[in-house]
């Protein structure tokens, strides 16, 4: 096998590559998902569970995935089949990688169409379209519905805007893939970060300058929502649901165990460091979480709504706070609709450099295993993903994307990263793997974390999946709780997630079969 | 709700941890030989 890099694209600098990566690890989770983490779960005392899964998961799970996306670059495979085959000399192992790339394909379809609502709600914004004499959950919830085309006249009579917003968002995200790994998505990567951090450090700077903006209720002021997000509660360390809660939180922020960062390194050359890259990348995703998303949305929504209120806006969901309680609260503030355009752009920049990395395994795929141009490939996954999304539109209030979104956004990435660390830890071997790990390191990475790669996380994995098997995989499974009419669709999104599954198997036998074919040819 | 002092040092805290790893990181980055070019030289 090849060991020769050099005929594949590169990387043009190093910070390039770093905001590449941070990119895609910040996502629209970043600031909707983990402020409301922090507020249900303890509190100030959730930074200790927070930052310990940290250090014995995020970090270490980082560093894996470098290396074995590094290592397999040398032998010119961009994507996890070709990868672990490098890795484990046996006959099933790329097979085992398929799972890498069904999870960034199926996240890729939805994750998308989500993305297109920030776009969407950024032009909402500026031209002040949501905006209404009283604004309240119920007429905003409303409006969300009716760009959904979930129902009518709340603001829109069809689908027609949302499906032409989401057709914009497919443009710009495969236009972005086309154009490669440094004249794509490493150009994208260094305007939108950059304009993505200035928006947040404009928004934390108007919130913390907000007060309390009813004078008349003293008790809703942003220092409010800052004690209820910092404020510590330690009787729920005793509680095993925090640990896990801060073990997931700290596995999708950070986007591991979707194949995407293997692709990403895949194009770094045998001396490049990613000791140092690997624990950059980490640490500007946790700059964007900690520091910028845990002080924007739920202290501007305690501000606005009070404790009590914006505790069941949390519950509610991600979606609910972002795309609803914001909305109304752009709409009391002096100059809200700058304020909404900022807040959605940002979110459509935190959207968009997470999906062109979805889509960078599949085309490396193709190019690598099927020697396809980068054109060739980047036509084959637009049609296809144009495809499938369509049932993710017109389904969506049946619950398709959430069934895709569970069995590929949160079950398999576990599942994935389980894999990936017992190939390259046991199978490939530790000391190899770490050897790999420190190869070109600006960094020496301190030798106890090849015991912790080793035996610590992996072990945290394999609690972290028994769990979400025992409490959340099973009954999702069996369809607890679903309504009648909603399982035809879970059903439909199942088989479709299958036969993404199917088909990624047979092209990996298929491209296999090839190469054997053109060796005893040779 | 008001913010406690535990409160108050927990922020401190998270801010800090994080902040300070960004810092380490990027000073780490911009003074290193290698700079932002990616391979080393190995020269």
């Amino acid at each position: 096998m090849s060991q020769d890099n050099s005929s594949r694209e590169q990387w043009g600098s190093r910070i390039g590559l770093i905001l590449a990566v941070a990119g895609n690890a910040i996502g629209l989770g970043n600031f909707l998902r983990f402020p409301v983490q922090a507020a249900q779960n303890g509190g100030g005392a959730f930074m200790i569970p927070y930052f310990v899964a940290f250090l014995l998961l995020g970090i270490p799970l980082m560093w894996i995935e470098w290396g074995i996306g590094r290592y397999g670059g040398k032998f010119k495979h961009g994507s996890a089949p070709g990868m672990f085959d490098v890795l484990w000399n046996h006959k099933l192992s790329k097979y085992l990688g398929a799972t890498g790339l069904f999870i960034s394909l199926t996240i890729m379809i939805y994750y998308t169409y989500i993305e297109s609502w920030t776009l969407g709600y950024s032009i909402f914004s500026i031209f002040k379209m949501y905006f209404v004499e009283t604004p309240n959950f119920e007429n905003m919830k409303g409006f969300l519905h009716s760009y959904q085309g979930i129902q009518q006249g709340n603001g829109f009579d069809s689908i027609a805007t949302a499906y032409i917003i989401m057709l914009v968002t497919f443009f710009i995200n495969f236009f972005v893939l086309y154009k490669g790994i440094s004249a794509g998505i490493e150009k994208l990567a260094k305007v939108a970060m950059p304009l993505l951090f200035i928006f947040a450090v404009i928004l934390v700077v108007r919130v913390f300058t907000l007060g309390t903006p009813d004078p008349s209720k003293p008790e809703y002021s942003v220092w409010n929502g800052f004690a209820f997000i910092w404020n510590p509660d330690f009787s729920k360390l005793n509680d095993p649901k925090i640990w896990l809660a801060a073990a997931g939180q700290i596995f999708f922020t950070l986007s591991v165990g979707m194949g995407t960062i293997h692709a990403y390194a895949s194009y770094l050359k045998p001396k490049d460091d990613i000791a140092l890259s690997g624990l950059s990348t980490a640490a500007t995703n946790e700059f964007a979480e900690v520091v910028l998303g845990g002080s924007i949305a739920i202290p501007v929504a305690v501000a606005f709504f009070g404790v009590a209120t914006t505790q069941e806006v949390a519950q509610g969901g991600a979606f609910n706070l972002g795309f609803v309680s914001m909305p109304i609260i752009f709409q009391k503030l002096p100059l809200g609709e700058v304020f909404g355009f900022l807040w959605f752009l940002l979110l459509f920049f935190a959207g968009i450099t997470s999906s062109v990395a979805m889509g960078q395994p599949i085309i490396a795929f193709l190019e690598d295993e099927f020697g396809f141009s980068r054109k060739k490939a980047t036509i084959i996954l637009a049609a296809f993903v144009l495809i499938c999304v369509q049932f993710v539109v017109f389904f969506l209030e049946f619950g398709f994307l959430d069934e895709m979104d569970y069995w590929a956004g949160t079950f398999g990435l576990v599942v994935f990263a389980l894999i990936e660390t017992i190939l390259f830890m046991w199978v490939f071997g530790a000391d190899k793997a770490f050897a790999e790990i420190n190869s070109g390191g600006d960094i020496k990475i301190p030798v106890i974390f090849k015991y912790i790669m080793k035996y610590v996380t992996p072990t945290i994995l394999l609690i972290i999946m028994i769990w979400w098997l025992i409490n959340d995989a099973i009954p999702t499974l069996m369809m607890k709780g679903v309504p009648d009419e909603k399982i035809p669709y879970i059903l439909g999104a199942r088989f479709m997630m299958l036969l993404i599954l199917g088909l990624i198997l047979f092209m990996i036998h298929l491209a296999w079969k090839n190469k054997q074919i053109s060796k005893v040819e040779a | 709700m008001d913010l406690t002092t535990s409160g108050i040092i927990f922020w401190i805290f998270g801010w800090s941890v994080v902040i300070g790893l960004v810092s380490f990181c990027f000073y780490k980055i911009l003074t290193n030989k290698r700079g932002n070019k990616l391979e080393k030289n190995l020269n």
